[in-house]
């Protein structure tokens, strides 16, 4: 499947800012499945200084400063992607959850013990005994790993309540675990937790989803938003295999990955740091427009 | 393989440095014990109270700050210095200088490629577990090509004899201004002792590291510009960083001095933005970019590692480094050492090990009493280090099931006493334990260690890892010198003298601004305590209606001048109480102890452009205000005030014939003279408001110093025409407003900048307009004090907001 992508993200100031740097990660990565032929980046007013570089996680990032008063910024982000349908992938024939968790602390390095570095505490995802306790029922001994992620992850879409009121950016995974609410990012750091908790690596996926409109209605542009869920180690074969708890599905060619890092704060699409403002207005558009089969 | 600890404590007495089992002195000590053991117990107690007063004059203390949040302890040295055999001293430097290469090499194996996980020589949770691991930094090569340009090693002597590393410290190494303090101190109060055992000098070592950073910048025809950051003066080592940066000639700044532009680091200072080549950190590599690092408060200089990533400026150590120190690393360094270098790792390290494998983890837990707990990365416990020998069973057993549940967190070492030796303790010779903190340096693969250190002395039982990480009680450590002249320099050479003063187109706003502040905050205790001083006259001596009369004058000028709020009313006979507040008591708003907590906090952010002589007269201002033991009595209370008038002149002459005349002066001239005509106006406005203004003049007069000038002029009781002449007007007299008004004005002229810019033109027609107002009054009338109040504040604002810009940050 090929799509336009376009991101679109506006700061109103309060006040006038003088200095800001920013962060960008909103280039689509390029993967087995995925191809980004083309992708470009606007910012307005224009930057004085741009760099671009990747990340420790394999990122596109891209970097830059603006500099004299401006009350407002726009940055948008325009690409073309194509993804292919994944592989799907037998949940039965991955093996115990226990041998990948075993594999994974293996005292040099192999695939396991590589990912290994996605089962630790990060910024926004503690681990602890509550969240090992939340995702136990989902592991008993013996079952393969991905049977259990796939249960932990409809456990989740089934028992939360998708409530963007529910919490903000900064909200802590265990509010969400008390809340029963909240939105994809806290879905996917909740389900983050729970895995790395029983020591299974999982990583935080940032992207987008093609929504499909309702039937019979055009697709309202701008109506589409960022997305977020998880990739899972299910051992070497296997490898990495991605699970959305908002929509508690496998993510095949409508889920387009942008970057993905141990949490939210490793793919921020945008994270600035301006000097002058009061508070600020944020506005985002993002339109997945489908351009038919590649 | 738990088998063959390098060192381990077992049973038996404590190494005692100077005397050998059987009690003789140890043969590098002689010369030392004898002349310690010369001393009376009175010169014992004098040498003792003269090394810390010479420390504290150097500018060490941290009570100031002490509900500012992030006091340290009073930091104290002990005259005795640490004295290091030769044979030893040979044997610890090519450890040391082994050790620094090996660790930078590690670091950038860690940050790079990762053969040392590919290979299996360090497990790869120890790496992905940690967060002092900066992950996001990974991939990015430093500029000038080290990891580690410094490095301090935590040596003690355990029971075996030999010195063995106890801990590294690789990210933010501290120590080294504290060292150096600690030799101008003690190679002054042992002058002979010195030189007779011909102790090796320091100051080569400085020199040498502050060649290297300057190679570190990348090749620019001006030459290096190179700072030094801290994070600031609320840090329990802020003294040292000031010292050290004024040894090493740097200017001492704070994250907020430094800006990002087109991916380049510039100083914000006085003259404009000025590129900055190479940075001295010394603020925690996690909180350094809050664009790049999730989580702090968002302070740290946003771009600065993308500065460092394209190669603009060089950080120095490498952000990131911090990882080396980590004590779980220690149990796989003599492998790394023999496959890398081939050789074996010089120096032994105390018993160490790290709990994330599951073999080492089951053979420790089992003889856990021999054992400290650590943390493997810093702050990720805080109830750690604990000594696993006092543990309950109950604690015990819960530290286990902690363990278990994240073992990748944990390291244990050995429980080890240190050797002793002796130091004073209130006129006794005490022996105790030590921990001998050395340094390191690497540039371009040569490592250098520096021949002395600091030696941390334990006050009690507890193992070294529990020891505070800040100040603490120190020690001189002496290293016999060669005979290479390169080397041994001149009796006396202590630390080096300060280099070059920074050029005034190099002064931070910041500190601009904080000398400002200084000098409006020594104006403003020097006229509280003035005119405390004159309202205590009317407490004490003859009584009387005048004296009554008086007094409420006073209390009306104090009023005025704001010491205290305008609705408070005081009845004459509290009077004694509230000037004792005033004077004394740190929770009085307006009083003496908070304006110069207020001073002193300005000055200490201001440290590196104020002299010794200056910071001693600050360092002990605050011993003149603590509040004494028992209630003072009027004459204690006046000598107080008299003894802080004496000490403010004191700081005005230093400042008037000592300081060059840089911007940094003329900020804190204008401070000076913005506040003194304040306050002047203030006494004047009330003296003019009052009806029977004529019992105001004479407090009045004796407040501004012109007391002598008035009755010379005039023979008779002050008039209000006279005085507002004298005091208002008249340019002859240094205290009138006119005169601040006057000096203001040619000050102006000369401030940084262009004269067109932003608010100056504003600011110059507020000069001209105020010195047109501060002349003589037409016709006898009297000035409008208060409108004239305004217009110096807002004279005063406008200033601020033109060099001292602030602006709000937010992170995102």
């Amino acid at each position: 499947m090929r799509y336009q992508l376009i991101h679109r993200t506006r700061y109103i100031y309060e006040g006038s800012v003088t200095v800001s740097h920013h962060l960008a990660r909103l280039a689509p990565r390029a993967l087995p499945g995925q191809r980004c032929p083309w992708h470009e980046l606007q910012i307005v007013p224009v930057p004085v200084g741009r760099g671009v570089h990747i990340d420790a996680f394999g990122n596109t990032t891209a970097y830059f400063e603006v500099e004299g008063k401006h009350e407002t910024l726009e940055v948008t982000a325009r690409s073309l992607v194509e993804v292919a349908p994944a592989e799907a992938q037998d949940p039965s024939a991955t093996p115990p959850w226990e041998t990948v968790r075993d594999a994974c602390q293996a005292e040099k390095l192999t695939p396991g013990s590589d990912a290994g570095a996605f089962r630790f505490a990060s910024p926004m995802v503690p681990v602890g005994p509550d969240f090992a306790a939340f995702s136990r029922p989902d592991f008993p001994p013996g079952r393969p790993v991905l049977e259990g992620v796939i249960a932990l992850m409809d456990r989740i879409f089934r028992e939360f309540r998708f409530d963007p009121r529910a919490t903000d950016v900064t909200t802590p995974v265990a509010d969400v675990l008390r809340k029963r609410a909240g939105v994809c990012q806290d879905f996917a750091h909740l389900m983050l937790a729970a895995l790395r908790s029983i020591g299974i690596p999982a990583r935080y996926v940032s992207g987008y989803l093609e929504t499909a409109p309702p039937p019979g209605q055009p697709r309202l542009i701008g109506a589409d938003a960022s997305h977020a869920w998880v990739s899972v180690f299910c051992g070497d074969a296997a490898g990495w295999v991605d699970a959305d708890p908002t929509n508690n599905l496998l993510p095949g060619e409508r889920h387009i990955t942008v970057a993905w890092g141990r949490d939210f704060s490793d793919v921020s699409p945008l994270r600035g740091v301006t000097l002058g403002a009061g508070g600020q207005l944020l506005q985002v558009a993002v339109d997945v427009i489908p351009l038919g089969e590649g | 393989m738990i088998s063959s600890p390098a060192a381990s404590g077992g049973a038996g007495g404590v190494w005692n440095e100077m005397n050998d089992v059987a009690g003789i002195v140890r043969p590098h000590w002689k010369t030392l014990h004898d002349e310690i053991h010369r001393w009376s117990a009175d010169q014992r107690s004098a040498q003792a109270i003269a090394a810390q007063r010479m420390i504290e004059d150097m500018g060490t203390t941290f009570n100031v700050f002490s509900d500012a949040g992030g006091a340290g302890q009073p930091y104290e040295l002990d005259p005795i210095p640490l004295p290091i055999p030769a044979g030893e001293w040979a044997k610890v430097s090519a450890g040391l200088a082994q050790r620094i290469r090996l660790l930078d090499a590690v670091l950038a194996d860690l940050y790079g490629p990762q053969t040392l996980l590919e290979n299996g020589w360090v497990p790869p949770d120890l790496v992905h577990s940690s967060p002092s691991f900066l992950a996001h930094l990974r991939g990015i090569q430093p500029p000038g090509g080290s990891f580690l340009l410094a490095s301090g090693c935590d040596l003690i002597r355990a029971q075996g004899g030999g010195w063995t590393v106890l801990k590294d410290h690789t990210g933010t190494p501290g120590g080294l201004g504290q060292t150096l303090e600690n030799r101008k101190v003690i190679s002054g109060l042992f002058a002979d002792v010195f030189d007779d055992l011909k102790v090796a000098p320091l100051g080569g070592f400085i020199e040498r590291e502050k060649e290297c950073l300057q190679s570190l910048a990348i090749a620019r025809g001006e030459g290096a510009n190179v700072v030094f950051l801290t994070p600031g003066f609320r840090h329990p080592s802020y003294f040292e960083h000031a010292y050290k940066a004024r040894m090493l000639g740097f200017p001492l700044v704070e994250a907020a001095d430094l800006t990002v532009r087109e991916r380049r680091l510039f100083l914000k200072t006085l003259a404009g933005l000025r590129r900055v080549d190479v940075v001295v950190c010394r603020i925690d590599h996690d909180g350094l970019d809050p664009l790049e690092h999730w989580g702090g408060r968002g302070d740290g200089v946003p771009g600065i590692i993308e500065a460092w990533r394209t190669g603009n400026v060089a950080l120095s150590n490498s952000p990131g480094s911090g990882f080396a120190s980590s004590p779980a690393l220690m149990p796989f360094l003599p492998r790394i050492c023999r496959e890398w270098f081939g050789e074996d790792l010089k120096l032994p390290f105390v018993e160490t090990w790290w709990l994330g494998q599951a073999e080492v983890r089951r053979r420790v837990l089992e003889q856990l009493h021999r054992f400290v707990l650590l943390s493997a990365s810093p702050d990720l416990d805080p109830l750690l280090p604990i000594q696993c020998s006092g543990l309950s069973p109950a604690a015990r057993k819960q530290w286990i099931a902690v363990i278990a549940s994240r073992p990748h967190d944990f390291v244990v070492q050995a429980d080890l006493r240190p050797s002793e030796a002796p130091v004073i303790e209130s006129r006794l010779i005490r022996q105790r334990p030590l921990v001998w903190r050395a340094f390191s340096l690497l540039h371009e693969g040569e490592a250098r260690v520096l021949p002395g250190g600091l030696a941390r002395v334990g006050k009690n039982q507890r193992p070294p890892q529990l020891w505070p990480a800040h100040a603490g009680f120190t020690k001189d450590v002496w290293i016999p010198g060669t005979s290479d002249p390169a080397e041994s320099s001149t009796r006396k050479e202590a630390a080096p003298a300060p280099a070059r003063q920074v050029p005034a187109q190099e002064v931070p706003s910041r500190i601009a601004e904080q000398l400002f502040w200084v000098g409006r905050y020594a104006e403003r205790v020097e006229l509280a305590t003035r005119l405390l001083r004159v309202t205590l006259r009317c407490l004490g001596g003859e009584s009387g209606r005048l004296q009554h009369d008086q007094l409420n004058a006073c209390i009306s000028l104090i009023r005025g001048v704001g010491l205290i709020p305008e609705g408070l009313m005081i009845h004459p006979a509290r009077a004694m109480k509230t000037l004792s507040s005033l004077i004394h008591d740190p929770g009085a708003g307006g009083g003496i102890p908070a304006l110069t907590r207020s001073l002193l906090q300005n000055a200490a952010a201001a440290r590196d452009r104020l002299s010794d002589d200056t910071w001693r007269f600050f360092n002990r201002l605050e011993g003149i205000v603590n509040p004494p033991a028992s209630t003072p009595a009027t004459g204690e209370l006046a000598r107080t005030l008299d003894h802080l008038v004496l000490h403010l002149a004191a700081f005005a002459g230093m400042q008037a014939e000592n300081m060059t005349r840089g911007h940094g002066w003329r900020f804190l001239e204008t401070g000076r003279r913005i506040e003194r005509s304040l306050g002047t106006l203030a006494l004047l406005r009330s003296a003019a408001a009052e009806t029977s203004g004529a019992s105001l003049l004479e407090p009045l007069l004796e407040t501004c110093d012109s007391v002598m000038t008035y009755r010379r002029r005039h023979f008779s009781q002050p008039r209000l025409d006279a005085v507002i002449d004298l005091i208002f007007a008249d340019l002859s007299n240094p205290r009138s407003v006119a005169y601040q008004i006057q000096v203001l004005h040619t000050e102006l002229a000369r401030f940084p900048g262009l004269p067109d810019f932003g608010l100056m033109p504003r600011i110059r027609a507020q000069a001209d307009e105020l010195v047109t107002r501060c002349g003589h009054p037409q016709g006898g009338g009297v000035p409008d004090f208060a409108a004239l109040i305004d217009e110096i504040e807002q004279f005063s604002d406008a200033l601020t907001q033109h060099f001292f810009s602030h602006s709000v940050r937010r992170v995102y």
